[in-house]
This record gives structure tokens, C-alpha cells and sequence, in this order.
């Protein structure tokens, strides 16, 4: 575990080098707040709720999902990178999980995405405009719990379309419907309040929701108890499903290039 | 420690390794010769772990299947000139303190091995550098350090010195040539004859996937009874050597250039010949060398 830890704190540290990337992010991300705070304002028009939900509520889970998503940040082409140059095969040799390392390593960088990119914005948004606060503190913390669940289903999605590099030459296509599936689906860009209720109803049988959306409403205190429990529990049962299936098709993978020579 | 027994490998049609058998004791040193296509990478591969027969048994470090077991993993190391161990996005000393936390080197140990690996192969002004912005000599030697930083059981080493310039390639083949202290297994291949002689005890000639060969050089040498040459000047007198078991003569430029067999006739014999006939004015001997038998081997006896 330690040494998992470790390649996370190392990509963590790389990360710092880059200053100029590191100062051009925070104003990214804050340009990005700014443009989408005023599109809300704008549909809310003065007016104190839409469908019963208030405009710090919209603009606290735009800021979260934002946060989330400047964690879920790091390259989605490293497999099928490493199987075109043929370095793959030496990544198998190393005494550790690959998939494993690849997790940490992208939780490192996530985490300086948050720490350096994203909560400054996040500073800068509460001098800008009103964003709720927590419901209780038992609710910011099961949040935080929820969010490393969000991150993993999310995490899971990519990997899984990653893996898909052992057969086919290229998944960028794949993965490029794939962000902009999670980016309307779960709700980063318009929470899922303001959905249609047809496209609601078939989002509760998928992923999407778990990712970003349940953290918010925990967050938000719009889900408390046993309700939250069973939420904690989606987002549970969709690591396994995900996970399953990554482990099934990681498996087949590997097994195809150590028999076939890639 | 290595087991190989009626090794088979296709690619769709065609034949790569075929029935291909040795055992290879713990510490030896072992070249793998062949020209392109003869299946060396292939047989590496399999080696290694990270491809699969089609038939036959392999046994390394007493595992079947070594990419399941992190114990043996961490006994082996695999450097080619075409795979990379070191992490693209990372500084080379990012990737090496991974190494050493992965391999479980002790650091004290690691830290001291680090410094005189960075002398040795001249390494110092990489450590902050980024792999990918780095020359592939450059990155070849940051490579090799990462294997000896582990100081492996096993070291397979696939064409390594591709791209690295003379002058450091002659100091790394000497700190590989004062390696053989160590206890580590060596597997080398490499299209440079002379590297595989000065560094291996043992070699493995393949061709078109078969071993056509597995000895030491001396015996290899012994074997296809490679030619002697003697080069005397004589100064335009040219004694008759026809009762000699020599196989050839040439002269050019005044130069009797003399090619014998050692297990036929020794050098002193010739020479005393030559000089009961005439006098010598300046002579040179030319022993064969590994490069000129394996050419001999492919171009005459296959």
C-alpha cells in the first residue's frame, strides 16, 4: 500500500513543477465558474427558485461537480499509449498492480487539481456569489465519503474504455462520447433537477448518476438517513458491477497480449 | 534457474522458435546470437513472462507463470532498446526512487548503488530531465541504471546499447564485464559480436528459430575451427609453403598474408619456415575473432 501511496505523492510533486500549467489552471478554472454562474443567474432571471430549487443550490452543485471533475483529470489514452509503443508488456513486469499504480497515480494528480486549481476558485466563488453550506457535518463527511465513491465509479467508466485499447487500434472516439455522456448525464453542467423527467427516469438505472449528483445531495442535506444509505449503496453496487467488468475485460486483455504478442 | 524445454512460437504462419530447449544455471552469462528474425526478442519474451508458448515447458526462478507472483517479478529485470521501465511523465529520479520503493530496495543501500551508477554510466545531468525529452543513448542509459539499481537475480537485456555513444558504450561494457562478481543471471542479445564475447561465458547461436549452437565461445571457436591469419613481409621474396598444411595464401603489396588452422600447424612452425627460406622483415598474427566464426557459420555452413 505504501508504495501505492508513494506513485501517487510522486505524480502529486511532478505536477508542482509545472507553475505556468498550475497558474493557468486556477484562472481556467475560475473563468469557467464565472461564465457558468452568470449563464444560471440568467436563467433564473431574479427570480428566487426554479421548480423548487434555489439559485445557491444550482450554483453550489455546479462548484462541487466542477471540483469533481478537476479531480477526475489525467491522461485517458495511457493504455492504449502504452500498448502502441509496446511498453505495456514492461508495466506487466513491475512488482506492483498495474491497475492499482494507475489509480493512485491518477488520485495524485487529481488531488493537486483540487487542491491547487480548484479550491482557490472555490475561495474566489464565495466572494462572487452566495453558495450553501453544508446541512450538518455528519453530512459533509458521509459527502466526502460519497465523493471517493463518485470518483471511483467515474474512474471505473474510463477504465473500462481504456482497456478496450487491447482490441481496438484507437478508443479516443469511444472516449470522447463517453466525457460528454458523464458530462450531461450526471449533471456537471446542468444539475439533474433541471432534467426532463423521461431522461431522469432512464438515468436512475445508470452509473451516471452516482458520480457527481448523489455527493451534491448529500452535501445539500436534499437526502438524509436511510434514503442516504441506500444512495451510498447505488453508488457501492455500481463500483462492483464496473469494477467486475473491468476486471473481466482487463483479464481477457492481458491475456490476449501475453498469448498473442500483442 | 532457467528451464526451457520444446519451446514452440508462431506468429500466424510462421515459425519463430521451434522446439527450442536449454537450462540455464543461476550466475551464468549468457549471449544470444541470431540474425534478425531468429526469434532472440521472441525467446526473451517468453523468458520474461510476458509472452506465452504455444507449446513446451518453461520454468524461471522455479515459477511457471512469473506475472502472477510480485516475488519473483521483483527478481528479474528486462531492459530492451524498444520498451521503457522508466515513467514517461516523471523525472529519471522520480522513476528511479519508484524502483526502489516497488523492488523494496533498502534506501541506504539504493542511495549509495545510485551514485555509483550515475558516475558510471556519466547519467548526473538526466536525473532532472523527463524521458521523453531525452536522446534514446541518453535514455538507454538511464535504463540500465534503473536494472542495476535492483540489482536483479535476472537480468535480460535486449539490444541495450543501441544509440549510446562509443566512448560511454566502452565504459559501460567494462562495468558489465566487472558485473560477473555479482550473483546475477545474464541474458544478453545484441547484433554486436564483440560486446556478447567480452561480456558472456556462454552462447546460444539461433537461427530461423532453432538453436543451432549453445557452448561456450571457446568452443564455438573450437568448433567451427575459424582461421588463423599471419601477415609477413618478406619483401617481395615469397618461399614456397606447399608442404605446409596451410589453406590459403594471399599477396598483396608486397604482404604474404598466410590463413592456417591452429589445430593443423602452430604459428612458430610457419614462422621457422619462413625463415629458413628467407629473412622477415615485420610480421603480424590475427587471432579469429567471434564476429568472423558466427559470419562463417551463417555464410558457409547453413
Amino acid at each position: 500500500m505504501r508504495t501505492y501511496v508513494e506513485f501517487a505523492i510522486k505524480k502529486f510533486q511532478n505536477k508542482m513543477a509545472y507553475r505556468l500549467e498550475f497558474f493557468m489552471g486556477i484562472v481556467n478554472t475560475i473563468i469557467t465558474i464565472v461564465v457558468y454562474l452568470c449563464i444560471y443567474k440568467a436563467l433564473y432571471e431574479g427570480k428566487a427558485e426554479v421548480d423548487g430549487i434555489s439559485y445557491a443550490m444550482t450554483a453550489t452543485s455546479f462548484v462541487i461537480s466542477l471540483g469533481l471533475s478537476n479531480a477526475f483529470h489525467f491522461n485517458e489514452m495511457f493504455i492504449q499509449d502504452k500498448i502502441h509503443d509496446g511498453s505495456i508488456t514492461n508495466e506487466f513486469l513491475k512488482p506492483v498492480n498495474f491497475v492499482f499504480r494507475l489509480l493512485w497515480e491518477n488520485i495524485g494528480e487529481g488531488l493537486f487539481r483540487v487542491v491547487f486549481n480548484f479550491l482557490p476558485a472555490v475561495v474566489f466563488a464565495c466572494f462572487y456569489t452566495k453558495l450553501c453550506a453544508p446541512y450538518s457535518m455528519g453530512n459533509f463527511i458521509i459527502m466526502l465519503i460519497s465523493v471517493a465513491l463518485g470518483y471511483l465509479v467515474l474512474w471505473l467508466l474510463s477504465l473500462i474504455i481504456q482497456v478496450l485499447s487491447f482490441w481496438l487500434f484507437s478508443v479516443w472516439g469511444i472516449m470522447t462520447i463517453k466525457n460528454v455522456i458523464v458530462n450531461i448525464l450526471s449533471g456537471v453542467f446542468l444539475p439533474l433537477w433541471f432534467m426532463p423527467d423521461i431522461i431522469k427516469k432512464i438515468i436512475v438505472f445508470t452509473p451516471f448518476e452516482s458520480i457527481y449528483f448523489t455527493p451534491i445531495r448529500i452535501y445539500l442535506g436534499e437526502v438524509t438517513g436511510m434514503e442516504m444509505l441506500s444512495k451510498l449503496s447505488l453508488q457501492l453496487m455500481w463500483i462492483g458491477i464496473l469494477g467486475g467488468m473491468a476486471g473481466v475485460l482487463w483479464s481477457k486483455g492481458v491475456k490476449k497480449l501475453v498469448v498473442q504478442g500483442g | 534457474m532457467i528451464v526451457i524445454k520444446d519451446i514452440c512460437k508462431n506468429y500466424g504462419e510462421k515459425k519463430v522458435l521451434n522446439n527450442v530447449s536449454f537450462h540455464i544455471s543461476k550466475g551464468e552469462r549468457v549471449g544470444i546470437i541470431g540474425l534478425n528474425g531468429a526469434g532472440k526478442t521472441t525467446l526473451l519474451n517468453i523468458l520474461s513472462g510476458i509472452l506465452q508458448p504455444d507449446s513446451g515447458f518453461k520454468r524461471v526462478s522455479n515459477t511457471e507463470n512469473i506475472l502472477e507472483k510480485d516475488d519473483v517479478k521483483r527478481d528479474i529485470v528486462y531492459v530492451s532498446g524498444t520498451k521503457s521501465s522508466l515513467w514517461e511523465d516523471l523525472r529519471v529520479r522520480a522513476s528511479y526512487e519508484n524502483c526502489i520503493s516497488m523492488y523494496h530496495v533498502d534506501k541506504d543501500i539504493a542511495k549509495k548503488r545510485l551514485e555509483e551508477l550515475t558516475e558510471a554510466f556519466e547519467i548526473d545531468h538526466l536525473l532532472n530531465s523527463i524521458p521523453r525529452d531525452i536522446s534514446l543513448g541518453e535514455r538507454m542509459r538511464c535504463e540500465l541504471v534503473y536494472a542495476f539499481l535492483i540489482s536483479p537475480k535476472l537480468l535480460l537485456l535486449d539490444e541495450t546499447m543501441i544509440g549510446i555513444d562509443v566512448s560511454i558504450k566502452h565504459k559501460i561494457m567494462k562495468w558489465l564485464e566487472n558485473y560477473k562478481i555479482e550473483d546475477t543471471t545474464l541474458i544478453y542479445t545484441s547484433h554486436n559480436l564483440q560486446e556478447v564475447e567480452k561480456i558472456c561465458d556462454r552462447i546460444i547461436l539461433l537461427d530461423k528459430g532453432n538453436i543451432i549452437f549453445d557452448g561456450s565461445v571457446e568452443e564455438l571457436l573450437e568448433k567451427y575451427e575459424p582461421l588463423y591469419t599471419l601477415s609477413v613481409n618478406t619483401k617481395g621474396v615469397y618461399p614456397d609453403m606447399e608442404d605446409l598444411p596451410i589453406e590459403k595464401i594471399n599477396i598483396e603489396n608486397g604482404i604474404m598474408e598466410i590463413f592456417y588452422h591452429k589445430q593443423k600447424i602452430e604459428t612458430k612452425q610457419i614462422v621457422s619456415h619462413i625463415l629458413s627460406k628467407c629473412e622477415i622483415y615485420d610480421m603480424r598474427q590475427i587471432e579469429p575473432n567471434l564476429t568472423d566464426t558466427i559470419k562463417k557459420i551463417y555464410r558457409e555452413e547453413l
